[in-house]
């Protein structure tokens, strides 16, 4: 790897064009030619702290891979609730399971685009609490998809009282939130009349949401316990696209329909089941960085007169803080394949026991190589400052360095040094 | 008359340790080339610290150390490693041999920082190797060898650049009397054989007989300049 990292430095040397350029390159390829044998010599003769440190970045990117592979197969499934449509706006229509025995599914599949015009959205609740969402006309019409939760609804027979509520379009006259209106829902044996609160007005498609469509006292009627952790409500800052993800993401035998393409929907589904992932790949970074510092700085504080001779001997103070860098990159390289190779393990093993299947995704081995780069400045920023801010008798005669180079610092020792 | 190839002009060292500690006050001390200077006085008087500030391993509070016309105030850090490594050798107390490296490569070692070619790199190691009795052991590591042998390698290491001047900190200080007459000799031989300056720190006072100039010092000044006839020779 050495040899590679040198004879890379040497190629940069030849290719780059501006003299900076190539100074810079000449500089560090002499630079690496000198530290890397060092570097080289201090891994094999510490192989156990030196291993230790690639199992730390190792487990970082397994961890970082396996769960960028659980966020991906996670977005997969939720993309595969999606039905995208070329509408002419925004409409959602939702269906959080299965249908009852009398609705007929076909009635969605069926509904010509012409016939979709976007008019209204309603949410309707059944006398179980169960919920669906119908895309509706102004006249309260059924014209677009329909479906409803499994559960038990009369035959015949529309549900009493006030099942659900309704969004309607802003220049529909006469409806307010809060009223209660009547809509038709069509089964294999009849319409069913269903009754809705209208909780809000629809506002004109894709334009961001400035305030909640449902007014707090419509849901007060409509009770908590029915509301509890269903609606992917309209509220301040979500556009319709993002309520789209978050109701797909709520329901997980659901369908979303709406006008926006597969590419932005895949952006968003992604977006969101990495979300979290993303919160953990920085825990992890902030691990391995963690790890590598305290090995790093070990290093450092048992090694004092061995950077001291060096120093003394010549070794300018970058020179120095490359050698330190080129030992722990030298492990986080070996260890990044490491966890390329426990995380490829991991999938194969978990794939055995668990569907859907997870992939090993190479846009994750490549963003891993970046975490354990990320992992090795966070963790040997430190430890290289503290070696380029030594003074050679400091070094030499084991005394305390600072991070400040001001040299009151030292009169001052509140912050003990190192 | 020559040029001094070392000199410093009141050269004084304040340790900002509790109400501060005057290491070195207000030095002045000349060093000609070929010159074996022996820098005496008790435990604490402020050698090592003269010794770092001539090196240019450590900066004085005031005053000035010039090597070879050039002030060591007026370079950078980085100046200053360049200029250790092509003028100045060191030997330490401790020997300070990298543990990682073999005997050779700890010779070559000042040769690889300023970029000799390898196949100088390669005669220069064994030739030093042979001057200083350890070619037979190059290939051995630092911890395989006694402490005198640990010593000579590390002279030859200071020698391998061929410096101005060669700063050793009570390079006996860690020997048996055997080994220390060992090395001493070998100062003595480089010294007279290929005019090579020296400048020792050392309470040992066998030193003394190879000195051409002894400085006495006390509590960091400079108490008395001792010149002496001439070498020893081994």
């Amino acid at each position: 790897m050495m040899g590679w990292a040198t004879a890379a430095g040497q190629w940069l040397s030849r290719q780059s064009g501006a003299l900076w350029r190539r100074n810079l390159c000449r500089q560090l390829g002499a630079s690496l030619r000198l530290v890397c044998p060092l570097a080289r010599r201090h891994v094999a003769r510490h192989r156990l702290q030196s291993a230790l440190l690639a199992v730390v970045v190792s487990v970082a990117v397994a961890a970082y891979i396996l769960l960028t592979a659980v966020g991906a197969t996670a977005s997969r499934q939720a993309a595969a609730q999606v039905l995208p449509l070329g509408l002419p706006a925004d409409l959602l229509a939702y269906a959080p399971g299965p249908l009852p025995a009398d609705i007929d599914r076909r009635v969605f599949r069926v509904v010509e685009i012409d016939y979709w015009e976007p008019v209204a959205v309603a949410e309707v609740y059944t006398a179980s609490g169960r919920y669906t969402a119908l895309g509706l006309r102004f006249d309260s019409r059924l014209v677009a998809g329909l479906s409803l939760t499994s559960g038990r609804w009369p035959v015949g027979r529309p549900p009493g009282g006030v099942h659900g509520h309704a969004v309607f379009p802003d220049t529909a006259g006469g409806m307010i939130p809060g009223m209660v209106t009547t809509l038709g829902v069509p089964g294999q044996a009849g319409w069913h009349e269903v009754r809705v609160l209208v909780t809000g007005l629809y506002h004109s498609p894709g334009a961001p949401v400035s305030g909640p469509l449902v007014s707090l006292d419509a849901l007060a009627l409509l009770g908590e316990a029915v509301h509890g952790g269903v609606v992917g409500w309209l509220g301040p800052g979500y556009t319709l696209r993002s309520a789209v993800a978050k109701l797909g993401g709520l329901f997980a035998q659901g369908v979303v329909i709406t006008r926006d393409t597969p590419q932005e929907l895949a952006r968003s589904l992604t977006r969101r089941s990495l979300s979290p992932v993303r919160a953990v790949m920085g825990l992890v970074v902030t691990l391995a960085a963690a790890g590598l510092f305290n090995l790093m700085l070990f290093s450092f504080l048992r090694r004092k007169r061995y950077l001291g001779t060096l120093k003394a001997l010549g070794l300018e103070s970058s020179e120095l803080g490359l050698l330190l860098v080129a030992e722990a990159g030298f492990m986080s390289f070996l260890g990044m394949f490491g966890g390329w190779v426990l995380a490829s393990g991991l999938i194969w093993g978990i794939n055995r026991y668990n569907e859907p299947a997870l992939r090993l995704e190479v846009g994750a081995l490549a963003a891993s190589a970046w975490l354990a780069a990320g992992a090795l400045v966070l963790g040997s920023w430190i430890p290289v400052t503290l070696t380029r801010r030594a003074t050679v008798d400091q070094l030499l005669y084991n005394r305390r360095v600072y991070l400040n180079p001001n040299p009151s610092c030292a009169q001052c020792g509140r912050c003990g040094g190192f | 008359m020559s040029e001094p190839i070392l000199r410093c002009n009141e050269l004084h060292k304040r340790f900002l340790v509790g109400d501060g500690v005057d290491a070195v006050k207000d030095v002045r001390l000349l060093v000609m080339p070929g010159e074996f200077v022996v820098i005496m006085g008790p435990s604490g008087c402020g050698k090592t610290t003269l010794l770092n500030l001539l090196g240019g391993l450590d900066r004085p509070t005031h005053g000035e150390v010039i090597l070879q016309n050039r002030k060591f105030s007026r370079l950078s850090e980085n100046q200053l490693a360049r200029m250790r490594r092509t003028h100045v050798g060191f030997v330490f107390q401790f020997f300070n041999l990298l543990p990682d490296l073999t005997a050779a490569e700890n010779v070559a070692l000042p040769m690889r920082i300023t970029g000799v070619d390898d196949r100088e790199v390669a005669r220069r190691t064994l030739e030093l190797l042979d001057e200083v009795g350890m070619v037979d052991r190059a290939a051995h590591s630092p911890h395989e060898l006694s402490g005198g042998e640990q010593q000579r390698v590390a002279v030859a290491r200071a020698l391998a650049n061929r410096p101005a001047v060669v700063l050793a900190d009570e390079p006996t200080g860690n020997l048996d009397s055997q080994s220390g007459c060992q090395v001493m000799d070998l100062f003595a031989r480089f010294n007279s054989r290929h005019g090579q300056t020296f400048v020792i720190a050392s309470h040992d006072q066998a030193f003394v007989e190879y000195a051409t100039k002894v400085v006495h010092m006390l509590d960091g000044t400079v108490v008395r300049v001792e010149e002496r006839a001439g070498v020893m020779k081994p």
